[in-house]
């Protein structure tokens, strides 16, 4: 019964500023409300990180009262051997994991570029498997088969769960690029006397490079990023940022978290806009599944 | 010169490690579950000796960790006890197949298997692989558990309902912010649509626990109403926290493939749909919303797929009666793997399900605007 109160308070509103945001845009009426409307996402997207924000900074314990300014729980979080292990932890299984899913990812896509149509397509909906798939789904499946192969959970199996699920992202990011390469390049490459392999890592792999470092750093994002598929396949002595952040909100809330979410959303928004500055169109669609 | 053929190397072979792979690692552990879904286990370790009703045979938890004794199990089996051995005959009646179990102290200490008449496998040191690899059989029991069990269900509709209700609710706010960015200046929208979709490269564990704090009984929103006088209200662990924090963590997955789709509309289409007499409201919904169908089909698949299997999400903001699908199954695959690969079997085709139907819908509207373009 409350949730219906609640799905009304908030399905009413929507609906009034539906109806308002696709008014007839030369009224006046519609360019203010949306406007308006804009800024209540934008309000709704920042309030819950403005607050994470703004009580890292508290003095006390709590989340809801300001109690005075202090950096003492960067101070408690830079001391927590814990979060500082799970950083470490995330950077290696992140880096390592994207570093190999970008050399074998880059080379399965030049061999998957030059394959007869029909196992290409095959091949091509396999590579797609892990990025449709329910992450808890690709998590218990690969637990199941470690369990079957007898690897036992730790960096090795966290780091080839990552792999698995990064490298679809390296090849579809790559594999674009050798569609738009003119094949004649190569052959070129060929006749002026060439070695195969020569003609690829000097000819092809530059020709494709802006989809290799694309793919890296989208497996970078996407393996920091992950939590199901670590829970399941990193076992008990591993943990990355994300499981810890996981566990700390279930042994309870310190505003420690508040100030971790702080810097990685200084990280984040840094990042953002250095890429933007050099590149203004959007990339958005990075993550389009 | 006759170089030319030498050089004909067949750069496919690159693939093929990634072909062995993809299979381990892409294929196989699906097909596990699959395997795993459609068995049960024959588990000696649930078999065990009460050694002062000896020589009584007691079968305890063989079908279910925590659940009554299969009733179907007397009438499957013949059980031997010779005060040392335990032999299962014909299990399950689906083979002429013997497994002997040597206790000693009470402990499993050798398991032999036997396949008409012949040893077939016996082992000392790893009883649990072995048991593992041979110890099951075939049934659909896991899911005429899932489906005969109310619990499950109850949480099954409760998933679905819960990342519908998300859905719904990401595309109603989803469609307005990426159609009022689309319609922004060019030199603005960039950076806007930027600031939408930051905190999507959050942790979304940050994003979840930042709600928390918010509507928490002690939090900024019951302050903020007991300050104004109101009374607080209890929104910590409800199915409505819940809901709100799917929509705010897939929000932008919504936003983002309908404004890609929308900022590629082609002008021209609009200004025909003008010229040819259309006013504005039967452009929107009869030029700009049909050609936006292809982000909005992937924005739902975005959104919907993973509402339902989220459980971070309802373990971080729901209480226990609003657990989904996806807190059963990580809650039930420690116990009973074979029952969780059930659950997951079931998520997978209905995403299949989902997914087949919202491809249909991207390819029309792909053929829709290609053949309009």
């Amino acid at each position: 019964m409350t949730d219906l109160v609640y799905l009304a308070v908030i399905a009413v509103p929507v609906l009034i500023a539906l109806v308002l945001v696709f008014g007839n845009p030369d009224k006046q009426r519609t360019k203010i409300s949306r406007i308006f409307f804009l800024t209540a996402i934008f309000v709704f997207t920042y309030l819950p990180i403005a607050v994470l924000i703004i009580f890292s900074f508290n003095e006390g314990r709590s989340t809801g009262v300001w109690e005075g300014f202090s950096l003492k729980w960067y101070k408690e979080l830079f001391a927590d051997e814990r979060i500082i292990r799970s950083v470490i932890t995330t950077v290696i299984v992140a880096f390592s994991s994207a570093i190999i899913s970008t050399v074998f990812g880059t080379f399965a896509s030049i061999g998957i570029f030059y394959m007869k149509k029909v196992p290409k397509t095959i091949i091509l909906n396999i590579t797609n498997l892990p990025i449709l798939n329910a992450d808890i789904i690709t998590g218990v499946s690969l637990l199941l088969l470690y369990n079957i192969i007898g690897i036992p959970l730790g960096y090795v199996s966290l780091i080839l769960a990552h792999i698995s699920f990064n490298i679809p992202y390296v090849i579809l990011s790559v594999m674009p690029k050798l569609k738009q390469m003119d094949n004649n390049i190569y052959e070129a490459a060929l006749d002026l006397g060439a070695t195969p392999m020569k003609a690829l890592l000097n000819v092809v792999i530059p020709q494709i490079m802006p989809g290799i470092v694309s793919g890296f750093l989208l497996s970078l994002t996407m393996s920091m990023d992950d939590f199901v598929i670590s829970l399941f396949t990193s076992g008990a002595v591993v943990s990355t940022l994300s499981l810890e952040i996981y566990s700390m909100t279930k042994r309870g809330i310190t505003p420690e978290i508040n100030a971790l979410s702080t810097i990685i959303f200084l990280i984040v928004l840094t990042v953002l806009i250095i890429t933007n500055v050099k590149k203004p169109k959007s990339d958005g669609n990075t993550r389009k599944a | 010169m006759s170089r030319f053929p030498k050089f004909r190397v067949k750069r496919s072979v690159f693939a093929y490690p990634y072909v062995v792979f993809a299979i381990v690692f892409l294929i196989a552990p699906l097909l596990l579950v699959v395997f795993y879904s459609i068995t049960r286990p024959i588990d000696n370790y649930s078999v065990y000796l009460d050694h002062e009703n000896s020589p009584e045979v007691i079968i305890d938890n063989l079908d279910f960790i925590g659940y009554e004794e299969d009733p179907t199990l007397s009438e499957s089996g013949t059980y031997y006890y010779d005060g040392n051995v335990l032999s299962v005959v014909n299990y399950r009646k689906s083979n002429a197949e013997t497994y002997v179990i040597h206790f000693e102290n009470g402990k499993i200490s050798l398991l032999e298997e036997y396949f008409n008449g012949e040893l077939f496998d016996d082992t000392h040191d790893d009883l649990k692989f072995l048991n593992r690899l041979t110890g099951f059989y075939f049934t659909l029991d896991n899911f005429t558990r899932f489906f005969n069990n109310p619990d499950s269900m109850k949480v099954f509709l409760r998933s679905l309902y819960i990342a519908f209700v998300s859905t719904v609710l990401c595309l109603l706010l989803g469609f307005p912010t990426a159609y009022v960015l689309s319609k922004m200046k060019e030199r603005w929208r960039n950076f806007v649509s930027v600031m939408f979709l930051l905190p999507m490269w959050m942790n979304f564990l940050l994003r979840t626990y930042a709600w928390r704090t918010l509507i928490e009984k002690t939090g900024i929103i019951n302050t903020v109403l007991e300050a104004v006088g109101l009374p607080a209200q209890n929104l910590m662990y409800t199915q409505g926290a819940v809901i709100l924090v799917m929509v705010y963590d897939f929000l932008p997955f919504m936003i983002m493939p309908i404004y890609n789709t929308l900022i590629k509309l082609d002008r021209t289409v609009l200004e025909a749909s003008h010229d040819l007499g259309a006013n504005y409201y039967q452009t929107l919904f009869t030029v700009v919303l049909p050609l936006s169908l292809p982000g909005i089909a992937s924005g739902i698949t975005m959104t919907f797929v993973p509402s339902i299997t989220a459980f971070a999400i309802s373990k971080i903001m729901g209480g226990t009666q609003s657990a989904t699908i996806g807190e059963e199954i990580e809650r039930v695959f420690n116990n009973d793997m074979w029952f969780g690969s059930a659950m997951s079997v079931i998520i997978m085709v209905l995403m299949l399900a989902s997914m087949f139907f919202l491809s249909g819908k991207d390819k029309e509207g792909e053929n829709l605007g290609g053949g309009l373009i």
